[in-house]
């Protein structure tokens, strides 16, 4: 498990379960390792601290409920469990419900007997010392080896409160230590404070209002503050500008535009360096290595294919890089209430918004986060229009289409590739409406949710989570994407069709005459040679696939090789770039400079472009909608409980694509556009 | 007095609730419940007040929908 990041695998734990600790590692013959459990208030830095010690890097943000399910990780002599933040171990919650499990030993990392953990961490907020005391009474009433980890004690600190380490684990008879998962402080402690945590001794009261007094005696006892030293008027003002009905639906709107406008600019530089290098790749490839068919495989299948998905990395990485930032600041809780508003028209929750902004990262943690809201119907609202978000897969797709659709106006670029996000909310949105008057009856549930303080993000989290996305993106380029380049070009080369007697006659000809054939002569060759081509790619495997189900696309414009496109990207959205640089690679009379322009200005065999403004119009729309993702569409049936609901989603999003698609295309060819 | 109705800036105690059990366990759970002391930020939509559990310096703040505020209620603090 050391550095894999958090989503690079797929969530493996659910209620009642938990991932596997991996084959080979037979631990538990090793009497020492110690089994805990981590847990707490939400956004105390559970996450943060487990990171920490495990070394890995699972999410954490700033914003409570970050973590929906039981993860393991591993330090020397621990296997350390992080679980949901919850208030208290008593609620009707999917959290409160996974810690009981833990804790209890209802459930256990896999192949693993059942049973309680060795120790408990509580991980509680210092700047909140009084109503985190009362998760740590709960836990202590189990009677289980306990430590508590006092965290966040940077911020605590500066707002002048001390709270005495020794009194207060005294009272509760079992060690506490002073720690910041920040800045690493006390860490090593906690380490070592598990291994010889025994059972404490006093037991708080059980009734929720005995626990309230024992909590807030125990924080007057061991906490003192320094009067005057918070000054909570600058939070009060940033609260009441960003939940303003005016303001705050102002600057969500700028921060938003702000975020998909500096992914489209600030990328567009390094993209162009990546096609350049892939550019220069292709031709030293061609020029260093003899003709043949393996250099062909090599620059028309790999180098094409793999770069044409490379070049999105720079967004990619911008993307998670700035929304990490945005969620480090404690802003999105407030954004929550601002977009609640909106939302609950459509049947959706305040809740709802922090699982559809990351579906823009990708659907799959987009779905998990929908654990966090409370209401069932809500929540399957949720999880079902999570997938209209764009995600980055759509990403290569976008940028390619808009850049043929205006060509050389970046501005325009930019508005239509903001466009496409804002049409897939707006479908989400309907959907979710039609969902709540149809299968889902009912009104979304109103919110109540903590305001987390705000904080400066972590640029070292928002780099480390950027790096590991980025490499899973060019993982996949390097494997899945690859694959299917080959694939393709392999169905696109094959059979072979022998060249005719015609025009090994005319090159005999030409080769005789040497260099003072004529031009006559010479262009009866390249005819030729055109017509060869001509008739072979027609011949080829993908040419007969494309041409069997293309019928189905017609309507919407597609012709033979864009049709192998849309099939291609079942696999992965993006794959439909990579398809089209390996199909349309030489197509061009004249050179282009660039990946994407020679996409963009690809011909069929018959001369005509490839890409009409109507034909790229119903593209862009078929992909905002449209269902292409296997792994979303398993989750979904976790989540929702069912695979009627993943049916639905995909029957739902795909028809709702074609028939997009096709109206799109239909009006704008009627209409004379071209 | 319901808390939606506390005027902005003032310092109340949470009394009773008459919201259904769900919502109202989850409000004590997060320190919202009977004896609360509670401070007003900002009214309406949302309501979010501040809670300063026993000192000025730490506690935390909650958002709560109208619907859900209107339903809390609160006295004066007790001098
Ligand atoms: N200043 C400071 N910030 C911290 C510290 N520990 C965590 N944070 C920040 O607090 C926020 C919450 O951290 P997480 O680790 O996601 O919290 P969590 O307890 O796992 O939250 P849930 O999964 O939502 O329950 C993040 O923005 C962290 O960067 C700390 O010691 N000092
Ligand atoms: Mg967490």
């Amino acid at each position: 498990m050391k550095g894999v990041p958090a989503q690079a695998e797929p969530p493996v734990s659910r209620v009642g379960g938990l991932p596997d600790r991996g084959p080979g590692l037979d631990r538990r013959q090793e009497r020492r390792v110690r089994r805990v459990a981590i847990v707490g208030n939400p956004n105390t830095g559970k996450t943060t601290l487990f990171n920490r010690v495990a070394g890995v890097r699972h999410k954490t943000s700033n914003f409570p409920g970050t973590t929906q399910e039981a993860r393991l990780g591993f330090a020397d002599g621990l296997d350390l469990i992080d679980l949901p933040g919850t208030y208290s171990l008593e609620l009707d919650l999917s959290e409160s419900q996974i810690c009981r499990d833990v804790l209890s030993g209802q459930t256990a990392p896999r192949g693993e007997p059942m049973s309680a953990p060795d120790a408990v961490l509580v991980v509680a907020d210092a700047c909140n010392l009084p109503r985190n005391l009362m998760l740590v009474g709960e836990v202590l009433r189990r009677r289980l080896p306990t430590v508590v980890a006092v965290n966040m004690v940077d911020l605590s600190r500066r707002r002048g409160i001390h709270i005495d380490v020794e009194r207060l684990s005294e009272e509760l008879g079992c060690e506490v230590v002073l720690c910041s998962a920040r800045t690493g402080e006390g860490l090593e402690r906690i380490t070592r404070a598990l291994h010889d945590a025994a059972i404490p001794h006093p037991t708080p009261p059980g009734d929720e209002a005995g626990l309230r007094r024992w909590a807030e005696r125990l924080y007057v006892f061991a906490a003192t503050a320094e009067e005057g030293a918070a000054d909570d008027s600058f939070t009060d003002r940033l609260d009441r500008t960003f939940t303003h009905p005016v303001l705050g639906t102002l600057v969500f709107v700028g921060v938003m535009t702000g975020l998909f406008w500096m992914i489209f600019k600030l990328a567009a530089t390094p993209m162009s360096w990546i096609d350049a290098l892939f550019g220069v790749l292709a031709s030293q490839a061609r020029s260093s290595l003899p003709p043949g068919v393996l250099t062909d495989l090599l620059t028309n299948g790999v180098i094409a294919g793999v770069g044409a998905t490379a070049i999105f990395l720079p967004q990619i990485c911008l993307l998670f890089f700035l929304i990490s930032l945005l969620e480090g600041t404690g802003y999105l809780a407030r954004a929550a209430f601002v977009m609640d508003r909106v939302l609950r028209p459509f049947g959706l929750s305040g809740h709802a918004f922090v699982p559809l902004l990351s579906s823009h990262a990708c659907a799959l943690p987009g779905i998990m986060a929908a654990r966090a809201v409370p209401d069932r119907r809500d929540r399957l609202a949720t999880i079902l229009v999570a997938p209209f978000m764009s995600c980055t897969a759509r990403i290569p797709v976008y940028v390619l289409l808009t850049v043929l659709l205006f060509p050389g106006r970046e501005g325009m670029q930019a508005l239509a590739f903001t466009g496409c996000y804002v049409i897939g909310v707006f479908a989400g949105l309907l959907s979710s409406l039609v969902a709540r008057r149809t299968i889902l009856r009912g009104k979304s549930r109103a919110m109540a949710m903590e305001l987390p303080s705000y904080k400066w993000p972590s640029v070292r989290t928002a780099l480390m989570l950027t790096m590991d996305r980025g490499m899973m993106f060019l993982k996949k380029a390097g494997t899945v994407i690859l694959m299917i380049s080959v694939v393709l070009w392999w169905m696109g080369t094959y059979p072979l069709t022998p060249e005719p007697a015609e025009l090994i006659g005319a090159r005999q000809r030409v080769a005789a005459a040497g260099p003072g054939a004529e031009p006559a002569l010479t262009d009866e060759v390249r005819a030729l040679e055109t017509e060869h081509g001509r008739v072979s790619a027609r011949r080829t495997i993908q040419a007969r696939i494309g041409s069997a189900i293309q019928p189905i696309y017609a309507p919407l414009g597609y012709d033979r090789q864009l049709t192998i496109g849309v099939l291609a990207s079942f696999a992965a959205r993006e794959v439909f770039v990579s398809t089209m640089a390996v199909q349309v690679v030489g197509s061009n009379d004249a050179p282009v400079k660039g990946m994407l322009a020679e996409i963009a200005s690809a011909k069929r065999d018959d001369g005509t472009p490839i890409f009409t403004a109507p034909t790229s119009w119903s593209l862009l729309i078929y992909f905002v909608l449209s269902m292409q993702c296997l792994p979303t569409l398993v989750v979904t049936a976790r989540e929702a409980g069912g695979w009627k609901w993943a049916g639905l989603q995909m029957a739902w999003m795909t028809g709702l694509a074609y028939l997009s698609a096709l109206v799109v295309y239909q009006v704008l060819t009627a209409a004379g556009v071209s | 007095m319901p808390l939606s109705q506390m005027p902005l800036g003032s310092r109340a105690v949470v009394s009773e609730s008459d919201l259904d059990e769900s919502d109202a366990s989850l409000l004590r759970a997060m320190g919202l419940g009977p004896n609360a002391e509670v401070r007003m930020c900002r009214l309406g939509e949302p309501c979010i007040v501040a809670l300063p559990c026993g000192c000025d310096a730490g506690g935390c703040r909650i958002g709560l929908s109208r619907r859900i505020a209107e339903r809390v209620y609160v006295r004066a603090m007790p001098v």
